[in-house]
């Protein structure tokens, strides 16, 4: 009866599942493992319970959460491909430099055979593992990113190794050297390079197949004991985030993979034992399948007469001719050991999921009005049409049957023409609209008056207004938030007849606008502060301003639609993009296309687990019609349901220079909003964008961005964590939207996938 | 006349043996200043007992062991000093028919590959001939064309000799070294190699250095013969004189013990 190889058997079975979870790792889960659940919420006998991750295995999570809520399961099963890749490459790495130094020395060269010995006699020394520990712990590996990551961890790992597994190999070449075979082919007239290729690799190959996979399987538990010690690819190393005041030391890697598995959650191990078992299993069965399959090919190729040699040698001198001619004669050990070693290769070439980001828009451009502002027919009908455009889709509208939610926006006019200048006697200083003022209440007005300076002055206790009778009152807005400035104006001008207020802009606000609040008698003006201290000069002259408008509609619309996620746990969870529909000049139609565009793009990827919400936000053009406002106080989806806001009204134009960013108000504790901001900001960075972070003033615990309240509507009103992008125009503007447009869809997709 | 195809002037190799680093050194004489001239076509026996020498002369003249002293001249060129890569060429023209032992020929390469490596390696026909040659090579030591595709272990002793022989024969060799050449087979086996050996000489023009323990192979094959005692060549002469009239006393009791 013919003996059965076992261990050859359960080895091949290991590896072949390992091999389809690391080729289709989709067919085993379908979560995705960068989706985060951090809070559950659970409806019982009426009341809202709050569960906060990690989970224990239930029956959605198998294998439970750990403490950042990724699924173990799908972690595990993603992270098969780096992981195993990791084990396999490094070891492709020591034989690369194992064999051929000790075929060198073996032939005699005294300084490759004492290279060899001194180092394996130093890493027996000093463990392997703790000068692993030591180099990649430097700042300098522990910044890199995944690939260069993963490129030095293979180095790294790789000359801390091979010495002791040359030192094996020299042992062998030198005891098939001394047989008498090789005598003969030297006395043949052989190279020694040919001999080495021809008669003493094929005696070594059955050994070094063998120990190829007793060393991946040693590689992978070195990386088990490197992840213990905090170190593994891609990581992240130490976080502190200040929020509350408590810094947080994470070790993170975004990328799946089972080393950073055992470390990040290493600190959790009493209460989620879940989050570490699995992963160690994980290494278990993995190192124990490779340590089967290279124990039953040793059983295997040790059998006399195996042709499967005779391949070998003709496969490193590349003569393909012949075992092609050969190829019936091939054994079915030698065909399933080849397979598995392309299978292998393939497996480490296709370890990057491709899938296709680009964007393309401009197409659709004239299609667009020359300028949307809001209240006008044009921004009806292209809100209109943004609303067909996701019934296209697929988009279903928010809450009621409708995409355009209205809101009223008070009377407002659109100015058409604007004077405001200082009279100095003889020459009048004429300011520069939209840079040095704009209007935000007006009506058709030409007036002209003395200015009151109330700059220095406490606005909130005032009680004798006569001093600001007939003056336009000067109220700097530094001093104070946007409600205060708006109750002062209204209790100023209530009081007493003021021809008008000008507002000190505080500093990097946006300065230009074209729709007003209507009022035939009060102008409100925001100036900028070199035209404050331009006014400080002459402080005896007077200014005249004059404006002409013409009424527009009172109602903004937002349109708003909603995906719907496919995921059943997490697909009511949400991300909401902010994308704006005004403009004023023709060339920014591009953008609106943009946003639609990119808008159709994210609902066609394959893999939207967690729904999304799109807004296209009317009236973005003034801070006071800002549709965000709102939407913000009226938000149509349940806001604990949302993930993350990602604002991308500041995209303003298809070509620009910098890319304004900040993930301030996306704080660690908001995990998904984290990382997906942290993912957007390697992005940037390796795409070669420069990154211009907004200006924040830190309030209470949180960031608050002084450039325009409606960066902060969402996170303050609503809590939802805000991501911002937007554009930066200036001289040389390379950068095109294109780019930042698949930065945004590859990383939104890793995030929801 | 004749050319002389190898001449050996005072060769000598010496071992050095040290037990550790503070004991003393102890030289031993392999091989003690011998010399003596092979012309081509004739075949020159060197016979002695185990131990004299006669297999470190075999590895000193095909260079597989650096000689400590003298010289050795292969058709009019002196190989003593010669590089491993300058004297790769000459190894065309000598070859070494090996002792059949375990493993002298490699066990993981095919009879046809066996054959086909000289033929690679010294170019000596063109790469579409290499296995019609394998085949005329097999055919001239007496073996069919079916062992091809077998291993080593799965052919008898005396079919691995005419293997061994017919790697030496495949460059074209004109010096061909026979170390031991019977001595591992069956007595039966043995005619029929010396025979192939005798036959190949006269259809290739063959000149050959034979060494042996055996004197009757030596008898049956050389027309001249060296005696070697303890790394020295004590008589050497034609084969009819030596073994008719000796005159060393090693050589007497040589002769003698065969008689017997």
């Amino acid at each position: 009866m013919k003996k059965n190889n076992l261990p050859l058997i359960l080895g091949s079975v290991v590896l072949v599942i390992i091999l389809l979870v690391m080729l289709f790792p989709q067919m085993f889960v379908d979560q995705s493992p960068y989706t985060i659940q951090h809070m559950r919420f659970t409806h019982e006998s009426g009341k809202l319970a709050v569960e906060r991750a990690p989970f224990p295995p239930s029956k959605d999570n198998f294998l439970g959460n750990d403490h950042l809520g990724r699924d173990i399961l799908s972690y595990i099963i993603y992270g098969t491909r780096m992981t195993i890749s990791l084990g396999v490459l490094i070891a492709i790495g020591q034989f690369l430099l194992a064999i051929p130094m000790a075929l060198i020395a073996g032939f005699g060269n005294r300084i490759a055979k004492s290279v060899i010995i001194q180092s394996s006699v130093i890493f027996s020394a000093i463990p392997a593992l703790l000068i692993a520990i030591i180099l990649l712990k430097l700042d300098f590996f522990v910044e890199l990113d995944k690939q260069k990551s993963a490129i030095a961890f293979i180095l790294v790992l790789t000359s801390v190794s091979w010495a002791r597994l040359s030192g094996l190999i020299l042992e062998r070449v030198e005891a098939i050297l001394t047989q008498p075979f090789i005598r003969g082919e030297v006395a043949t007239g052989k190279k020694h390079i040919k001999i080495a290729m021809e008669n003493v690799m094929p005696h070594l190959a059955p050994e070094l197949i063998v120990l190829f996979f007793m060393e991946i399987a040693r590689n992978l538990s070195m990386m088990m004991q490197l992840g213990i010690f905090a170190v593994f690819v891609g990581n992240l190393g130490l976080i502190n985030d200040a929020t509350a005041g408590v810094p947080i030391n994470l070790e993170i890697s975004f990328e799946p993979e089972w080393a950073s598995m055992l470390s990040t959650s290493r600190t959790v191990i009493s209460t989620a034992p879940w989050a570490i078992l699995y992963p160690a299993l994980a290494f278990f069965i993995s190192v124990l399948g490779f340590n089967l399959f290279g124990e039953g090919l040793r059983i295997a190729l040790q059998k006399k007469d195996s042709r499967a040699v005779l391949v070998f040698r003709k496969l490193i001198n590349l003569d393909f001719k012949y075992i092609w001619k050969n190829s019936e004669a091939k054994s079915k050990n030698t065909i399933l050991m080849w397979t598995f070693g392309v299978i292998f290769v393939i497996g480490l070439f296709s370890w990057v999921n491709h899938e296709d980001y680009s964007i393309r828009f401009g197409d659709e451009s004239l299609k667009l009005p020359e300028d949307v502002v809001i209240g006008t027919e044009s921004a009806i009908n292209t809100a209109n049409y943004i609303a067909s455009k996701m019934s296209q889709i697929g988009i279903e509208p928010m809450e009621g049957k409708n995409y355009l939610i209205g809101y009223d926006i008070g009377p407002s006019y659109l100015i058409e023409s604007q004077i405001f200048k200082l009279n100095i006697l003889g020459k009048p200083i004429e300011f520069e609209k939209d840079l040095d003022y704009a209007f935000m209440t007006s009506g058709d007005i030409n007036e002209t008056g003395p200015i009151y300076d109330a700059t220095h002055e406490d606005l909130f206790n005032t009680q004798d207004f006569s001093r600001f009778e007939d003056h336009y009152v000067m109220i700097d807005k530094a001093y104070y938030n946007d409600g205060a400035i708006a109750s002062f104006v209204d209790n100023i001008s209530r009081n007493a007849r003021i021809k008008g207020v000008l507002l000190v802009a505080r500093k990097d606000e946006v300065i230009g606008n074209v729709i007003v609040h209507a009022s035939e008698d009060l102008a409100v003006l925001l100036i900028s502060r070199e035209v404050l201290d331009k006014l400080s000069e002459y402080p005896d002259s007077s200014i005249t301003i004059s404006t002409a408008v013409k009424p527009i509609d009172s109602i903004g619309n937002n349109v708003v639609g909603i995906f719907q996620g496919a995921d059943k746990n997490i697909g009511d969870e949400a991300i909401v993009i902010g994308m704006n529909y005004n403009y004023l000049e023709s060339s920014n139609k591009n953008v609106l296309d943009f946003n639609l565009k990119l808008m159709e793009k994210l609902c066609s990827l394959d893999s939207n687990k967690r729904s999304i919400i799109f807004m296209f936000l009317d009236g973005t053009i003034n801070e006071a019609q800002h549709g965000i406002h709102y939407i913000a106080q009226d938000f149509p989806y349940s806001s604990q349901k949302v993930q993350v806001y990602i604002d991308l009204t500041g995209i303003e134009s298809s070509m620009f220079e910098k890319v304004e960013f900040s993930t301030a108000q996306a704080p660690i504790t908001r995990p998904f909003a984290w990382s997906l901001g942290h993912h957007l900001d390697k992005e940037l960075i390796k795409k070669g964008f420069e990154v211009q972070q907004l200006e924040t003033l830190f309030v209470g615990g949180e960031y608050v961005f002084t450039a325009s309240e409606a960066d902060n509507a969402l996170f303050w009103n609503r809590g939802m964590p805000t991501i911002i992008i937007g554009t930066v125009k200036a001289e040389q503007n390379t950068q095109t939207l294109e780019e930042l447009g698949s930065i945004i869809l590859e990383v939104i997709n890793k995030n929801n996938y | 006349m004749q050319c002389v195809a190898l001449k050996v002037q005072d060769l000598s190799k010496h071992f050095i043996i040290r037990k550790s680093v503070f004991s003393k050194k102890k030289i031993i004489n392999a091989v003690n200043k011998i010399s003596f001239e092979v012309k081509q076509y004739e075949s020159l026996g060197i016979i002695g007992e185990s131990g004299s020498g006669k297999t470190t002369i075999a590895n000193m003249l095909l260079k597989l062991i650096d000689s400590s002293e003298g010289s050795i001249e292969l058709f009019g060129v002196n190989i003593t000093k010669l590089s491993p890569d300058a004297m790769r060429s000459h190894r065309k023209d000598i070859q070494i028919i090996f002792q059949y032992t375990h493993a002298v020929l490699d066990p993981k390469m095919t009879i046809e590959e066996l054959i086909k490596e000289p033929l690679e390696i010294h170019k000596v026909v063109n790469e579409d001939e290499y296995d019609a040659e394998v085949d005329r090579l097999l055919t001239m030591v007496g073996l069919s064309s079916s062992e091809r595709k077998k291993f080593p272990s799965q052919l008898s002793g005396g079919q691995n000799q005419r293997i061994i022989i017919a790697r030496a024969i495949a460059t074209r060799a004109k010096l061909i070294i026979c170390d031991e050449p019977v001595s591992s087979l069956d007595v039966s086996v043995q005619g029929q190699i010396l025979n192939l050996l005798v036959k190949l000489k006269k259809e290739l023009g063959l000149t050959y250095v034979l060494i042996s323990h055996d004197l009757s192979v030596v008898k049956h094959m050389c027309n001249r013969i060296a005696v070697m005692y303890q790394g020295e060549i004590v008589e050497l002469g034609e084969t009819g004189k030596v073994l008719s009239n000796p005159t060393n006393p090693y050589t007497k009791k040589l002769i003698a013990s065969i008689l017997d």
